[in-house]
């Protein structure tokens, strides 16, 4: 006898059973078919596992984005591959120089190209090499040479632009980028000789730390689509429990319930799989216009499959744990009763655990990371700081419930509306804990990380010096009192760099000399610096000058010795026969920063007419500056000007402090993330409170009758929407701000406070709060008709 | 006496003979009970002697089945205050309420003032039951309560009789 | 054998009827297509207890919530103590309903998120009264409807019938002049029904209350002091056919 048989309520031994499968799709139907509650429903489900997907496939785009940009930064290498020794020049080699420059900060690559014959190897995203004096712009210098304001960077450019640099031979669209076709190039000036562009893509960064940091970046990504799922699911609900208390009494179990209800999700997750894909793929051209450096190609961010196949299986598995999650204490009876189970208050001993582990856990990695005992390179403590920060967090999350709790249910105190709202928060249950959980996670670990942010920031922003005016004033070296120094590999052929220089507006004095390379009969090599009476006696403390006198007191060198002199290493050699040399006290004046303490034994001092440079050998010239910081635009003018004579030079400038701007957008982009993040649970606590406000229309007609002013209601939601907000803000502030203050302590480093980036925060969360509340009051308002009286 | 008044009123359709008012009333009133012809003739000799009723013609042949009888105007009279008094609310009430709200459909008067004025008349009842049921003992209570479920049992059926008037006139006079 | 027809408000008013505290007349109105009322007339005079009656769908609540203030009607004067209640504002309406009348629905009425106490207090809170002494007087109702051990139950944890008289003692914590009912018995036994309609009638009687009662059921309005009936979004007047 099968148990089949003995079933005492079998209508017959082929009834069917319903198969799970048979039970989801009931539940679909359901949901297709339910009305406009359940389309709603399926409708934010669906925005919820949208912006999910779309947001995690982005993150799973992000590898393939470093692989393609190490692969495009790969293949445009050129000096690090130029072959050692330089080879002849031939049909297939190219000269290239480096005229990588700042506009406003920001880095221009640039290169000096020149053919050495009909076959030269072509830079990626170039088709024909640049004539002389012609140029290949990328897209978005070009745009900022047409932009107003950029004269000065303009004036740089004065040359024909004969093309564009294609997206394969730029970092990213944003990229500042140009080729200049220049026929002064040589090997004995600025000129570098190839043969090929590209290399091995150098290893993409890919370790623990890197995995840790995008765990955290998901989790704090996942947590405010946890709460907005949450809110959409419940969306309807009282509705959902009558239906399902329906097919209770039609005879399904308790677990094909579970199964139905899981089914009438299966058409939001659906939908929201390819809203995600279509966000995903429609908002990918919005990746480019992020000028973040030098910015991501569209294509650049394709998910990475193994990737994006997880997050396709896990996008739906967490909406449906969110579903099933929501069904949790609810017991649906055959009769329509649906029991909410009464929940164990909270306990607060093993929240407070996690809490503590996760400090401690910061705690020991900073100790271990400033001890240096694990030894790892770049801080090993890091995945324990950031699992510690994670515990932490989940920590403070899991001791909500029992403060929400006590604040919620006990509080009695205050106004009748601040009570119906605390009464209201009480019974909502999980929602607005969910809500603040989602808000202290993500606020508070943004504040924590921006408080590691601000040193990192402090760090990377070296204050030097108070004002310009001290950073100048600082860096003065000669009798001179010159600041700033530029360096020209290709001198122009005119060759009165420093009367240029000086007619810059700001520019007090300039002085140039230039510099080749000797080396004596024994094989030592010597820099040999010349220039007319005037600046040698600005670079040493020399007895006396006239035109043709030589000054060194390098042992051995004498007159009638020979130095074979060249403009550059690698650069074809010429005899100098010396005149008489005489000798200087003293060290040699140099730039504080390139100072090495030469002094007459290591240094050749020679005017011009002493002819150590033959008139053929291009010679690096060096210029001194004395300009007034005060005068607005000076740097700029001195940099465009020093360009435009020599796009391979480079200019040393005092600086007050070094900005890293990648921290900067770190910064802003981690405020940003927030905000989105605060918005995004807004949405869910709308949509909760205006499902819970629809589902009280009955009470709120009935305290209408009674005469309850309209201002008492909308005080009630405006409580209860913006309670939890506060609460998570205020939270988030403490937590946030205590582990970023305790991971500064425990790392040595100066506590620092960043608070307007937290009063930025704080103040969205309450405009949020404002916003949410401003969209929940028309349905309450709705509610507040006698109609809802007339019983249904 | 409401056998008169319901003559009375069917005659009020149409004159008849004494024959065919038993047959009338039977069909519509009488149930598994029909009239006994000497109860038919008695009524109508009553009838007679009040003037409520009158001979309108004799047809040929012998005996009083050959009478067409006709209502008087004071036979109208009688009809319609018998059927603008409330019967004194009592159980089992419903043959005699029955009757007069298919007469006042037949004789085209307003069906729904009979049940209207039915109605207050139980409810005086009932609010008098239930000030005495509220200031007694449980004996009175129940005694109360028992008079009290009967009458409301009759007012459902006046409500429902109500709800379903525009039916009833419908069958009443499709016959 | 024949006897005069009874006529409405004949046989039962405590006292000389005097003036009228609250007169409804000639009102309409309609929710969209459905014509709720018609052309409904009610007079209620200080303290009697009256019973609307009438078939479901013929407007009578919709009667008592235009009486009550709580909905406009599209024609018609409402007079309640000699103050026009369709012209008036929003706000002063709200203000009467605090202050002067009470209510009471078939279900579904007691906030469920409050205690028992916390909801009779209610209509005091909403009127300014400190929430201590509001609470205090809701528990002293709450002893008066024999439920006083409910509390600081919550509506939830209460039966139907409970839940209903401490709905009454919400209704008449104000002491108001004019009491609301709505088919205050309509989810409850016939045992709690009457308990219910007894309790509020006699509360009401006690404090001077005037009742306006919608009922279905016979029983209930035999509680009333007379019963006005309706159909098809009219009045009835109740004197007798024709």
């Amino acid at each position: 006898m099968s148990p089949r048989d003995r079933a005492p309520a079998g209508t017959g031994p082929e009834r069917d059973r319903p198969s799970p499968l048979g039970e989801l799709l009931l539940g679909a139907q359901l949901a297709l078919r339910g009305g406009r509650e359940v389309v709603l429903r399926s409708v934010l489900t669906a925005i919820g596992v949208g912006v999910a997907t779309a947001g995690l496939l982005l993150a799973a785009g992000l590898p393939t984005a470093l692989d393609h940009l190490a692969e495009r930064n790969a293949a445009r290498m050129d000096h690090q591959v130029a072959p050692h020794p330089v080879p002849p020049s031939g049909d297939d080699t190219l000269l290239i120089g480096i005229a990588t420059t700042l506009h406003a900060g920001q880095e221009v690559h640039g290169r000096l190209l020149r053919a050495e014959g009909s076959d030269p190897p072509l830079p990626p995203g170039v088709t024909e090499i640049p004539g002389p004096g012609e140029l290949l712009l990328s897209p978005a210098l070009a745009d900022l040479l047409d932009a107003p304001g950029t004269e000065a960077l303009r004036s740089r450019f004065d040359h024909p632009v004969v093309g564009e640099i294609g997206p394969e031979g730029l970092l990213g669209p944003h990229e500042l980028a140009y080729y200049l076709g220049s026929e002064d190039l040589a090997v004995e000036n600025a000129g570098i000789r190839i043969t090929a562009f590209g290399g091995e893509p150098g290893p993409v960064v890919r370790g623990p730390v890197v995995v840790l940091l995008g765990l955290v970046g998901v989790v704090v990504m996942l947590t405010p689509v946890v709460v907005f799922l949450g809110a959409a699911v419940r969306f309807g609900g009282e509705q959902r429990e009558r239906r399902l208390a329906a097919l209770r009494l039609m005879g399904a179990d308790r677990r094909a319930v579970r199964r139905v209800a899981a089914g009438e999700t299966l058409p939001g997750v659906g939908l929201g799989l390819v809203l995600g894909a279509v966000l995903f793929y429609a908002g990918r051209p919005i990746v480019e216009t992020v000028g973040v450096g030098p910015g991501l190609y569209a294509g650049d961010v394709a998910p990475h499959p193994v990737l994006g196949a997880l997050v396709f299986a896990g996008v739906p598995l967490l909406a449906l744990w969110v579903v099933l999650a929501s069904l949790r204490g609810v017991v649906v009876e055959p009769l329509g009763t649906v029991r909410r189970a009464e929940r164990p208050r909270p306990r607060v001993w093993w929240r407070l655990l996690l809490l503590v582990l996760g400090v401690v856990l910061i705690w020991l990695s900073m100790d271990l990371r400033t001890a240096g005992r694990l030894g790892l390179p770049g801080g090993g403590g890091l995945p324990m700081t950031a699992i510690g920060l994670l515990a932490a967090l989940f920590g403070t999350t899991a001791v909500l419930p029992w403060l929400v709790d006590r604040l919620f249910r006990r509080a009695s105190g205050g106004p009748l509306a601040l009570q119906l709202a605390q009464r209201r928060l009480a019974a909502a249950g999980g929602g607005p804990t969910r809500a603040v959980s989602g808000i202290v996670v993500t606020v508070a670990g943004a504040i924590a990380l921006q408080s590691l942010f601000a040193n990192a920031w402090a760090d990377a922003s070296v204050t030097l010096a108070d004002t310009a005016q001290e950073a100048y004033a600082e860096n003065e070296f000669g009798p001179s009192r010159f600041q700033v120094q530029a360096e020209l590999w290709m001198p122009p052929a005119d060759d009165d760099p420093a009367g240029t220089v000086a007619r810059v507006p700001g520019v007090e004095a300039a002085a140039a000399f230039r510099t080749v390379w000797g080396t004596t009969g024994d094989g030592t090599d010597v820099p040999v610096h010349i220039a007319d009476c005037d600046v040698l006696r600005q670079m040493a403390d020399l007895p006396a000058c006239s035109p043709g006198d030589v000054f060194s007191a390098l042992p051995g060198l004498g007159a009638g010795d020979t130095l074979m002199v060249r403009p550059r290493e690698d650069a074809t050699e010429s005899p100098w026969v010396l005149p008489p040399v005489s000798g200087f006290e003293g060290a040699l004046v140099e730039h504080p920063w390139s100072a090495t303490g030469h002094t007459a034994r290591d240094v050749v001092l020679a005017t011009p007419e002493a002819a150590a440079a033959p008139a053929e050998i291009a010679a690096r010239s060096t210029v001194w500056i004395r300009a007034d910081p005060a005068v607005s635009g000076m740097e700029e003018g001195l940099r465009h000007t020093v360009g435009s004579l020599d796009p391979t030079s480079r200019l040393t400038v005092p600086i007050t402090t070094v900005v890293n701007p990648a921290m900067a957008d770190i910064r802003d982009a981690l405020v940003a993330g927030a905000l989105a993040c605060l918005t995004v649970i807004a949405a869910g606590l709308v949509v909760g409170t205006v499902e819970q406000v629809r589902e009280r229309r009955r009470v709120h007609a009935v305290l209408t009758a009674f005469g309850t002013r309209r201002s008492t209601l909308v005080a009630s939601v405006v409580w209860q929407t913006t309670l939890p907000v506060l609460l998570g803000i205020v939270l988030a502030t403490a937590v946030g701000t205590a582990l970023g203050v305790m991971v500064q302590r425990v790392a040595g480093l100066p506590v620092r406070f960043i608070p307007v980036e937290t009063l930025v925060i704080a103040g969205a969360g309450v405009g949020v709060a404002a916003l949410t509340t401003l969209l929940a009051v028309p349905a309450l308002l709705r509610t507040m008709r006698p109609e809802g009286l007339r019983s249904e | 006496m409401t056998l008169g008044q319901t003559f009375l009123g069917l005659l009020e359709t149409r004159s008849q003979h004494g024959y065919d008012l038993k047959r009338a009333y039977d069909e519509r009133f009488a149930g598994q009970r029909p009239l006994a012809y000497g109860q038919v003739y008695a009524t109508l000799s009553r009838l007679l002697k009040h003037g409520l009723v009158e001979v309108e013609a004799v047809e040929a042949g012998a005996g009083p089945e050959r009478k067409r009888y006709t209502v008087t105007d004071s036979g109208v009279t009688d009809v319609e205050r018998w059927l603008a008094t409330p019967e004194s609310p009592e159980p089992y009430l419903q043959s005699t309420l029955y009757t007069k709200v298919v007469l006042a459909l037949l004789t085209g008067r307003p069906a729904d003032g009979i049940l209207d004025v039915q109605r207050a008349e139980h409810l005086r009842l009932m609010r008098e039951l239930t000030r005495r049921k509220t200031a007694g003992d449980l004996s009175d209570q129940l005694i109360c309560d028992h008079a009290l479920f009967h009458l409301e049992a009759d007012l459902r059926w006046l409500e429902l009789t109500a709800a379903r008037l525009n039916d009833l006139a419908d069958e009443v006079r499709g016959r | 054998m024949r006897r005069p027809a009874p006529r409405a408000l004949s046989d039962r008013l405590p006292e000389a009827p005097g003036t009228p505290l609250l007169t409804g007349s000639g009102l309409r109105k309609s929710f969209g297509l459905t014509q709720a009322l018609e052309d409904a007339s009610l007079d209620l005079y200080p303290g009697e207890v009256v019973a609307v009656m009438g078939p479901s769908g013929s407007g009578k609540s919709t009667l008592l919530h235009c009486l009550a203030g709580v909905v406009r009607p599209d024609a018609g004067t409402i007079e309640y103590d000699g103050q026009d209640l369709v012209a008036a504002s929003d706000t002063r309406l709200s203000a009467l309903r605090r202050s002067e009348f009470g209510f009471l629905f078939q279900f579904g009425q007691l906030v469920p998120e409050l205690s028992c106490l916390e909801n009779v207090a209610l209509p005091l809170r909403l009127g300014g009264r400190p929430r201590r002494r509001a609470e205090h007087a809701a528990a002293e109702w709450l002893d008066r409807l024999d439920v006083g051990e409910l509390a600081h139950k919550t509506p939830g944890e209460c039966s139907g019938g409970q839940g209903q008289r401490v709905a009454v003692a919400r209704a008449l914590i104000t002491r108001p002049r004019v009491v609301f009912a709505d088919e205050p018995t309509g989810a409850l036994d016939s045992l709690n029904g009457e308990r219910v309609i007894r309790m509020l009638t006699e509360a009401a009687r006690e404090s001077g209350a005037a009742v306006v009662v919608v009922t279905h059921e016979a029983r209930v309005a035999a509680y009333a002091d007379r019963e006005v009936v309706c159909r098809d979004g009219r009045t009835l007047d109740t004197g007798g056919p024709g």
